[in-house]
């Protein structure tokens, strides 16, 4: 049973084993960083707890906004035919090339208090500020993430056969029960594993972050602001908070497992 | 009954058609590719005429120069598909239940009658296992109950019995004739196996290119 | 097969290069980020005056630069904004002298073009509603809490946003959304229009002193200290002086 594409040259096996040691060092460095002895007071200090409260919760929000807003451009992209598509493709894409501080600025541009397009009129007539809030954290991260449960969206709806949907019909499955009843049951594996890399995403989100929603420790400092903040007054600290969201990070890839690689394992 | 008499677009061109079906099961047979499968879809709602007018039960559901189409999912059709489409997240008695609950049935009413029927049809052993993990014979009669259950104004087979073993065809064929002269409704048959349609129907429609 | 000695010429081009530079020395200089303009000026004149030298500067906050030598990284010359970050490695044994002060700085308050806010003084910030200050721990952040102090001031920390150094700082309040900041004079003074500056007088202001020194294990001391001289000479001190610096 040993077939030509199975047999794996010795060369491609050692470049693998770099690539693993090349991953695996930072992670093994960080843990040698860790105080043990102090990790639970690191990780209850005000700061930290503070930090852990706005990440989470806004990570979520920001999740269900990238929701929201993703699965309708997810459906248009994957079923209707309209010009302007390429176009569409390329913007829900933009937040993943662009450099998140970039992002950050964009962000204040458009939603920025003082000469943002949108955010300028939103304070004068309502009073309303985006930036430096929670707000501004969530839209901040679900910028971020937006492209990831699009992508992960439409593929999924791509490759679900319409014979589905079609037979659903004939039983007199109106719109929304098809949708409810037949296409998101289909949809689950692409739905989840979409959803858990844009909460990861939106998690691990700086750049735009600081930017945008700014360094406000107890409103908008999330736990990657901390760190980089830590790192200077409170080292032990900051090591104690990465390594909790490394532990984060390698739990919620072990949840997804091969689903999002699209293999079986 | 069902009234067509207009152009059924297959593939990429346009076949005229005249067909009308009272209260009888009318076979349609032809070869693969013929184009038999898309009158069935026409019919169904789930491809739009070419030109002219079809009508179930005397209502005009899909008439091109009017304008005028009904949606498949307002039309009250059972349809058995050519690859069963059972949905695959679903188990059998809840596949077969489907079209009920589509009319408003609760679900535990719902699956009590598709458990009878499933068991009507031999299949009550496989009632709660997953579509996918039944065989090719369990999901057609599984598709079989599903197109019947719901009482429809029509009922289109689309070779129906292709993937029953040959020891039971004559008992599932005699359990679908029974049905439909029971619901008293129009039924088409599309098959390419000349002798089956013999069985079943009551009239053969040649549908050769 | 042409792709072959193509690559082999492009990466044999800059050693070639680098051996006619060999015999430039060149000088790292970890710099103060409030520092990112004056130096860059400095930098190039002194390489005009100094053929043979090339400097190449790293400019964070000086708290992070401290780390960062005490982590053993290499670097020459040490410039910080305050004389503390110079107590910390020469009691960590990063720096063997006392720095030379070469200039001084004082805060100032900056606003939006317009002062929309018509904020006048430093007791008027608690009328914003966020501001922008250095953190907590880095020579700016230090400074700025003085001078709140100061004018008896108490800003809640839920409406002040933390730069990680004084240009991140200042940056709030010219590109973002913060109302006010306080950061140094000379900060203020680069930004330009993006921001309008209001004084904050002598006596309720700091005087931060800037030190410069020789950062211990640097191989090329003596370049080094020439490159201090430098800074410390009249022509160094003309161009700190135009950047808004006060003489030591």
């Amino acid at each position: 049973m040993n077939s030509v594409s199975s047999r794996t040259p010795r060369f491609v096996r050692i470049g693998a084993l770099l690539g693993v040691v090349f991953l695996a060092l930072p992670v093994v460095g960080l843990l040698k960083r860790v105080a043990w002895s102090t990790l639970c007071r690191q990780l209850t200090d005000v700061a930290t707890r503070d930090a852990l409260r706005i990440s989470l919760y806004a990570s979520v929000c920001a999740t269900v906004l990238a929701l929201v807003l993703g699965l309708p451009l997810a459906w248009c992209l994957a079923r209707m035919q309209f010009s302007g598509r390429r176009f569409v493709r390329a913007l829900v894409l933009l937040p993943m090339v662009l450099p998140p501080v970039v992002g950050g600025v964009a962000l204040l541009g458009a939603y920025g208090k003082s000469n943002g397009l949108l955010g300028g009129l939103l304070n004068s007539l309502f009073g309303i500020q985006l930036t430096y809030s929670l707000w501004g954290v969530i839209i901040a991260e679900a910028f971020v993430a937006l492209p990831f449960l699009v992508l992960s969206l439409e593929g999924g709806l791509r490759s679900i056969d319409v014979k589905y949907e079609e037979s659903a019909a004939v039983m007199g499955a109106t719109d929304i029960t098809r949708f409810m009843r037949v296409t998101l049951p289909l949809l689950k594996p692409s739905l989840v594993a979409g959803l858990m890399l844009a909460w990861a995403r939106a998690l691990g989100e700086f750049g735009a972050t600081i930017t945008f929603a700014g360094n406000i420790q107890g409103r908008t400092q999330t736990a990657p602001l901390a760190v980089y903040t830590m790192l200077e007054s409170n080292p032990e600290g900051a090591y104690a908070l990465s390594f909790l969201l490394v532990a984060v990070s390698v739990g919620l890839l072990v949840g997804l497992r091969d689903r999002w690689i699209g293999g079986s394992s | 009954m069902i009234s067509l008499h207009g152009t059924v677009e297959v593939g990429s061109f346009s076949r005229g058609l005249s067909i009308d079906v009272g209260s009888e099961i009318v076979g349609m047979f032809g070869a693969n590719g013929s184009g038999k499968t898309s009158v069935l879809r026409t019919i169904a709602g789930l491809c739009p005429l070419g030109e002219g007018e079809l009508e179930i039960d005397g209502v005009t559901v899909d008439a091109p120069a009017k304008h005028l189409f009904v949606q498949p999912e307002l039309r009250n059709i059972g349809m058995v598909f050519q690859d069963h489409s059972l949905f695959p997240f679903m188990t059998a008695v809840d596949n077969a239940a489907f079209p009920l609950q589509m009319r408003g049935m609760k679900r535990v009413a719902a699956r009590k009658l598709a458990a009878e029927m499933l068991e009507q049809f031999g299949v009550a052993n496989v009632a709660l296992q997953m579509a996918p993990t039944l065989s090719g014979g369990q999901s057609q009669r599984v598709a079989i109950v599903r197109a019947l259950i719901g009482s429809p104004s029509a009922v289109l087979l689309d070779e129906p019995l292709s993937a029953i073993d040959e020891e039971s065809r004559e008992s599932v064929r005699n359990q679908i004739r029974e049905h439909l002269v029971r619901l008293g409704v129009s039924a088409i048959v599309v098959s390419h196996d000349r002798a089956e349609l013999d069985h079943l129907c009551t009239r053969i429609e040649n549908y050769t290119r | 097969m042409v792709v072959l000695p193509i690559f082999v010429a492009a990466v044999a081009t800059p050693v070639h290069a680098e051996r006619i530079e060999a015999k430039k020395t060149t000088v790292t200089v970890s710099a103060a980020a409030s520092l990112v303009n004056v130096y860059t000026e400095i930098g190039k004149q002194f390489e005009k005056a100094n053929p043979s030298i090339k400097v190449r500067f790293n400019f964070a906050s000086s708290s992070s630069l401290v780390s960062q030598i005490q982590s053993g990284a290499p670097t020459d010359v040490f410039a910080a904004a305050d004389l503390t970050s110079f107590d910390k490695l020469l009691a960590t044994g990063n720096v063997v002298k006392s720095p030379k002060v070469f200039a001084r700085n004082s805060m100032q308050l900056v606003v939006k073009p317009g002062n929309p806010l018509g904020i006048t003084t430093v007791a008027d910030l608690s009328k914003s509603s966020v501001i922008s200050l250095c953190a907590k721990t880095v020579p700016c952040g230090i400074y700025a809490a003085t001078v709140l102090s100061r004018y008896g001031v108490v800003i809640a920390e839920s409406k002040i946003t933390r730069g990680v150094d004084a240009t991140a700082t200042l940056n709030a309040v010219s590109t973002g959304d913060a109302d006010a900041a306080i950061v140094y004079a000379t900060d203020a003074l680069s930004a330009k229009k993006s921001v309008a500056t209001i004084s904050i007088p002598a006596g309720k202001n700091v005087k931060a002193m800037y030190g410069i020194g020789v950062v211990r294990g640097s191989k090329n001391s003596k370049q080094a200290e020439s490159f201090i001289a430098f800074v410390l000479s009249p022509a160094g001190q003309k161009v700190l002086i135009a950047f808004g610096f006060l003489a030591p």
